[in-house]
């Protein structure tokens, strides 16, 4: 399956492989996906998955937007 | 008490005299620094109903016990009453001046009064010196800031001054910080003016002593390492607070078109990466601080090259490039650094263009009014040329330099329902659709509508806070409990005063470590929250005697429609929900329904303690 | 012949370094206090700190009329305090005017017996120990 993906800030820098569009096997989580762009061990602040937020255990849908945000809190 | 200087200087502009007062020995414990000092003078020296523009109303800059030493703690507080929206204002400053004012022997400078004419004052070796600023009378913040130290013949003196805007009495005029940061809400930089004041100059030559250097090396250790490990932290480092764009345009927070919108196609081309590869040259810091966030830059292409400026910070990114539909970073950041030199707060300044270009594209003004000028969302020069009347109270500004909801008021036809102000000051970067949270605590702030008085978005969206579970920005359940924490623990921590970027990557933990190793103050987590509480508390008893009302407590129109785009899509506020979210507010924090402390929470907090003055008004 | 190395590119303004220096030196925090100082140019785009670099040619080791000034095997130079009578002499005649008078003595930077606190304080790298090869 695909998903589109959108790093921001220093985890885009961070990313090993980052790509706006990433092939992973079906019932792939978030963790995979992660993994599959090179983030490692960075953690992110918060990932969202066609608008909700998801955890690393979570599986994505094919076809899935998914943003990865480094900072969520305000200044 | 070692952290602290143990004095307090009072400056009489009237009568010309100065002395100094001991600080008194129950402020410390009780009360921390920084804010909590703040309110506890303000509450003491402004005489019940005084008007924020009458000489009588106290200017009150405060340092904290970290203030000035390797502690990542470095801001200063500017406490008034605000000309704005007649609140408690705390007005938060980073950069070296605050520094200076400790090492030139004060925890707090008090200044009352009015001069007869333009001065400045030189504050230095517990001496204090009025000179004539008739000459810097009109010039602007960097203009002013440069000519006094040349006149001082010392550029380590630390200057703080008010722009042409300030001398105008704008109601959202700022104090300029030198260098690059500003005291910007509320409109202290009109008190300035109102007082005759151009400028502050100080320079110290004490040292800051700590209790225990040892333990203190060691905290402060502790704190860098937290901050240089801290993911959230980097991101500031790096990128500044423009970090957050892509987060809040995702969710629908972002301003667009006076807050018409929550998101921007335009998002791309005003981000970080877009401001470090076309204007960023290099980091630059507050005093004492590894995460410089601040960035040195130069315009380089286009109308305003050749302008070397500061960063746009997210809330600027927000207010003029996305509410003013402002999408190139050179135009943004010419923009910014127009109002720092004329000395407008950004978010208001903003705020009230945006307002003035819908009313504009509604007919409600036009070219007749505007004294020629065609606005538009965009048009970068009429917005500047705007800016610039505003300033000087000329054609478009003598509606708009009261703030928005004068103006809207006074323009009638329905200008009121998108005069997006709640508790009268101009509204920030952050939704407030999209975030329940954010709607209780911009109802409920202690100097307006403020985003840094409580900021449950990051909560909202990840849906966990450190005492379990959060609800999402759709939901009211649990958002009393939610914005009363955070903010007693913003108070607390604004009373050392810290910058909340460093709380990013510094534990509580780490912050108390440093308190009580500079001072000998020793706070449990849950003493340092009740000092937040009671701050918090005594805030709200000042701002009830000077005649809020809890009906100030709504959003305007403009919230009240569904929210067009992003992720909260179709989020809107009804006064249904400001009712109930006020109502679980006003349990969590013990008060009553009208937004009054109850005396149980008052007894509990020892706020009876501190009601007696400590401190006379003349 | 050890001495600091600056890369003013990379310095924030933090004031880090005079800060850690202070508290080395004087037990307290006040930047003036420090034995570095920070020139900002160009309307702030540049922050550059100035250090002892150490001379090859003290001018301050020239300038003492009392020879409280040396230079060592090591390379830096110090200042004795019991010598110093406080005429300022030296400060007068420093290349980067680095010397400070405080409380009647002339203070420079000694490089904290080779593991400087400024050096340490600086989270950019700004400012680096060196030791140099001659020729």
């Amino acid at each position: 399956m695909v998903v589109t993906v959108k790093i921001h800030g220093t985890l885009k820098d961070a990313a090993v492989h980052p790509s706006d569009r990433m092939e992973l096997a079906d019932g792939a989580t978030v963790s995979d996906l992660l993994i599959a762009v090179g983030l490692g061990s960075r953690v992110p602040a918060l990932i969202i998955a066609d608008g909700r937020a998801v955890r690393p255990g979570d599986r994505l849908a094919n076809g899935a937007q998914v943003s990865i945000f480094a900072r969520v809190s305000g200044g | 008490m070692k952290g602290y200087m143990g004095k307090i200087l009072f400056i009489d502009l009237t009568s010309g005299a100065y002395w100094e007062r001991a600080l008194p020995d129950s402020m410390p414990a009780a009360l921390i620094g920084g804010k909590g000092f703040g309110i506890k003078l303000l509450y003491d020296l402004l005489p019940p109903g005084t008007d924020p523009l009458d000489p009588a109303n106290p200017l009150i800059f405060v340092s904290g016990p970290l203030t000035g030493t390797l502690a990542p703690s470095m801001r200063g507080c500017l406490v008034s009453k605000a000309p704005l929206n007649g609140m408690f204002d705390d007005s938060y400053f980073g950069g070296h001046f605050i520094q200076e004012v400790k090492y030139a022997g004060y925890d707090a400078i008090v200044v009352t009064g009015k001069a007869c004419s333009p001065v400045y004052l030189v504050i230095s070796d517990d001496h204090v010196e009025y000179r004539d600023a008739a000459h810097l009378w009109g010039l602007d913040t960097y203009e002013t800031c440069d000519s006094v130290k040349a006149e001082l013949g010392d550029a380590t003196f630390r200057v703080c001054c008010i722009g042409p805007a300030g001398e105008n009495l704008v109601k959202f005029a700022l104090v300029d910080f030198e260098p690059h940061r500003q005291a910007g809400r509320g409109g202290l930089g009109a008190v300035f003016g109102s007082k005759n004041l151009k400028a502050v100059a100080v320079r110290g030559d004490k040292g800051i002593e700590v209790a225990h250097r040892e333990s203190f090396i060691e905290a402060v250790s502790q704190a860098h390492k937290q901050l240089a490990e801290s993911g959230d932290t980097q991101e500031f480092a790096k990128y500044s607070s423009v970090s957050l764009l892509p987060f809040s345009n995702e969710f629908g927070f972002l301003p667009v078109r006076n807050f018409q919108d929550g998101s921007t196609s335009q998002a791309e081309s005003m981000n970080a990466a877009a401001h470090e590869s076309r204007v960023w040259m290099r980091h630059w810091a507050c005093a004492g601080c590894p995460i410089h966030c601040g960035k040195m830059g130069m315009i380089k292409r286009g109308p305003y090259a050749g302008a070397i400026c500061d960063n746009v910070e997210y809330e600027s990114v927000g207010l003029i490039g996305g509410n003013l539909a402002v999408s190139s970073v050179e135009a943004m950041a010419f923009i910014n650094q127009t109002c720092d030199k004329l000395g407008l707060d950004t978010i208001s300044t903003g705020g009230v263009v945006g307002f003035a270009i819908e009313a504009f594209e509604r007919g409600l003004l036009d070219e007749t009014s505007s004294g020629g000028l065609k606005l538009s969302f965009g048009d970068h020069r009429s917005i500047l040329k705007l800016i610039h009347q505003i300033a000087h109270r000329e054609g478009l500004g003598g509606l708009l330099a009261d703030g928005v909801v004068e103006g809207a008021e006074r323009l009638g036809k329905g200008a009121p329902d998108f005069a997006c102000a709640i508790q009268g000051l101009e509204t920030p970067a952050w939704g407030p659709r999209g975030s329940a949270g954010m709607g209780l605590a911009y109802v409920t702030g202690d100097r307006g509508g403020c985003h840094q008085r409580g900021f449950p978005i990051g909560y909202e969206t990840s849906g966990s806070w450190p005492k379990g579970e959060m609800a999402d920005g759709w939901h009211l359940e649990g958002k009393g409990e939610l914005v009363s924490w955070e903010q007693n623990l913003l108070a607390a921590l604004y009373s050392l005063t810290i910058c909340e970027f460093g709380r990013s990557g510094v534990s509580y933990d780490t912050y108390r470590s440093m308190l009580a190793a500079a001072t000998g103050l020793s706070l449990s987590e849950e003493e340092f929250l009740l000092v937040g509480e009671r701050i918090w508390n005594l805030i709200r008893l000042f701002n009830l005697r000077e005649g809020w009302t809890q009906d100030q407590a709504r959003v305007p129109q403009r919230f009240k429609e569904a929210l067009p785009s992003g992720v909260m899509k179709g989020h809107a506020f009804t006064d249904e929900d400001i009712a109930a979210l006020l109502e679980q507010y006003n349990t969590a924090r013990g008060w009553d329904d009208s937004g009054r402390p109850l005396a149980r929470t008052l007894t509990r907090l020892g706020v009876d303690a501190l009601m007696e003055p400590l401190f006379e008004g003349k | 012949m050890r001495r600091l190395y600056v890369d003013a590119s990379l310095c924030t303004e933090c004031r880090l370094c005079q800060l850690a220096c202070s508290f080395e030196k004087t037990g307290a925090f006040n930047p003036r206090h420090g034995l570095l100082r920070i020139e900002v140019r160009k309307s702030g785009l540049i922050s550059e700190p100035i250090v002892c670099v150490q001379c090859e040619n003290p001018l301050c080791v020239r300038a003492c009329v009392v020879g409280a000034i040396t230079k060592g095997d090591d390379g830096v130079v110090t200042i004795a305090p019991e010598k110093c009578v406080g005429c300022g002499r030296c400060a007068d005649a420093c290349l980067h005017d680095v010397i400070v008078m405080q409380e009647k003595k002339a203070r420079k930077c000694d490089l904290c017996n080779g593991s400087p606190k400024c050096v340490a304080a600086c989270p950019t790298r700004a400012l680096a120990i060196v030791e140099e090869v001659s020729q």
